[in-house]
């Protein structure tokens, strides 16, 4: 029966999640074609310029969406008229969330690897932009400091051991943050649709989800001061404090699965105990 | 003859507002039993207790003999005062999924029926009429062979001839063996098939026995009498 309620969330979730990744490659797309234009004028250098500061921009918005998306969504199909559709089907309360939860993780975790996609891209769309920009473009950035030089000591990537070694680490850390994130909301949902809370749940869900922000916020951060379990990277090209702020606390992924954990037997409890659906 | 309903010392209320206090009730299985009592009287909160919509309440409800849970929900058949399809999904669509997850629902007769009914399995549920929906949301209860059919004010807001309608394909469709329980405020046109008249209100069950020959209208009148 699991199976069967993730195919169903995946399909019914996916028809507007789509859209939302398809916006931000369409416009990624677009900036990485305009930053292929050699001896770039200064008129058009800046468009593209601007165009991939905004790409930054649209790659904080889809986070965004997509979390505020599945929160609708989470609370329509369950808490709504359709609610019915949902607590009568044949299954525990637990495959429901655990369904509901695994394809909330799964959009988002597919958002957020498009939002760093679009940072990166957005990266190296600057990079080759001023590599390949006009004379008179580079004398002009040069005029106004050494913007040039500046960010070419940063051109100088780590090799791909270095590269692969971080992005194991930061991807785990990231999926877990986002577990956490996504069970909040799940929770944050329904809690404000329980009695007494439910009659202004809308209201509820934007004081509960800042309630568990400075929670757990405020738990993580006195937690991990106090235990670390480091796992770091030394960038060849990169020295001193910059190689400092490629440090991860594995510490922290695993606070964040506990608090999950914790957030999903909760959630469970009050969906087989406290639903009183409208 | 068993229960397939068996409610001890039920207790729902919202807020400060109790709805049913206390409740003891037996209900046999194989019966047509018509839920029936005053606007605010708690029947439609009695349903979503007995079908897993609300579980806020003190008490113990089983239904053929097991707590509310997934096996409980595998054979009910619940339908709701709402229309809970979402706007987008097909009929056919709603066909499947039912057939997905209900492993006695009849998705050939659901078909058959549909066409019946003049629905066409691409139509989305948003583009239908009030009325289709209620045929599409009917039709896909009355597919199970369910044991006990829970439908909450099926015959409410509609003209004499969907309501015959409605209660032809539920008594043509429903197993011999099944148990239903439906709530109505239209005692005249039910009385003739129900064989079991349930009546709560006062936050209590006040009449629960054999139609036979009893005037409902009548006794309903008796039992909740018009305060003006």
């Amino acid at each position: 029966m699991l199976g069967k309620l993730l195919k169903y969330e995946i399909l019914h979730t996916g028809r507007s999640f789509l859209w939302v990744l398809g916006i931000g490659l369409i416009v990624g797309g677009g900036a990485t074609l305009l930053s292929f234009t050699r001896d770039a004028q200064m008129g058009q250098f800046l468009t593209t310029f601007l165009l991939n500061i905004l790409l930054c921009l649209i790659a904080f918005v889809i986070l965004i969406l997509a979390m505020a998306f599945i929160l609708l969504a989470t609370s329509r199909s369950m808490f709504s008229e359709q609610g019915y559709l949902a607590f009568s089907l044949p299954v525990s309360s637990h495959q429901l969330l655990l369904a509901k939860f695994s394809a909330s993780v799964l959009w988002l975790l597919l958002s957020a690897i498009e939002a760093a996609g679009l940072y990166i891209g957005a990266f190296f769309n600057i990079r080759r932009l001023i590599l390949n920009a006009g004379d008179a473009v580079l004398s002009s950035l040069n005029a106004e400091g050494s913007m040039v030089e500046d960010f070419g000591s940063v051109l100088g990537l780590p090799s791909f051991g270095e590269i692969l070694h971080l992005a194991i680490a930061l991807f785990i850390s990231v999926l877990v943050f986002l577990m956490l994130v996504m069970m909040v909301v799940i929770f944050v949902t329904t809690v404000s649709h329980v009695r007494p809370f439910q009659e202004l749940s809308g209201l509820w869900t934007v004081v509960f989800l800042v309630a568990s922000a400075i929670v757990f916020g405020g738990l993580t951060k006195v937690l991990s001061d106090q235990i670390h379990i480091n796992y770091s990277v030394k960038f060849l090209q990169m020295a001193g404090e910059a190689a400092e702020m490629l440090q991860v606390n594995l510490f922290k992924p695993i606070l964040y699965l506990i608090f999950t954990a914790g957030m999903f037997f909760l959630t469970d409890w009050l969906l087989q105990k406290k639903i009183s659906l409208k | 003859m068993s229960n397939i309903i068996e409610i001890k010392g039920l207790t729902k209320s919202y807020g400060a507002h109790v709805v049913l206090q206390n409740i003891d009730l037996n209900l046999p299985a194989g019966q047509i039993i018509g839920l029936m009592g005053p606007n605010g009287s708690g029947k439609t909160s009695l349903m979503k207790i007995i079908t897993g919509m609300i579980n806020d309440y003190t008490g113990s409800v089983r239904v053929g003999g097991e707590a509310i849970g997934p096996h409980t929900k595998a054979i009910m058949a619940y339908l709701p005062d709402k229309s809970f399809l979402p706007p987008w999904m097909k009929a056919g669509q709603a066909i499947r999924y039912f057939a997905d997850f209900y492993g006695n629902f009849d998705k050939e007769k659901a078909f058959r029926m549909l066409d019946a009914f003049q629905l066409s399995p691409d139509m989305r549920v948003k583009t239908m009429s009030k009325g289709m929906q209620e045929k599409l949301l009917l039709l896909l209860v009355m597919c199970r062979a369910a044991k006990l059919f829970v439908l909450d004010e099926p015959l409410g807001g509609v003209d004499p001839s969907a309501r015959a309608f409605i209660m032809d394909t539920i008594l043509n469709n429903r197993p011999a063996d099944s148990t239903i329980l439906l709530s109505t405020h239209m005692i005249y046109d039910m009385e003739r098939v129900f064989d079991e008249a349930l009546m709560i209100g006062r936050r209590q069950v006040l009449y629960h026995a054999k139609v036979g020959n009893t005037d409902l209208n009548k006794l309903f009148q008796e039992v909740f009498p018009y305060v003006g």
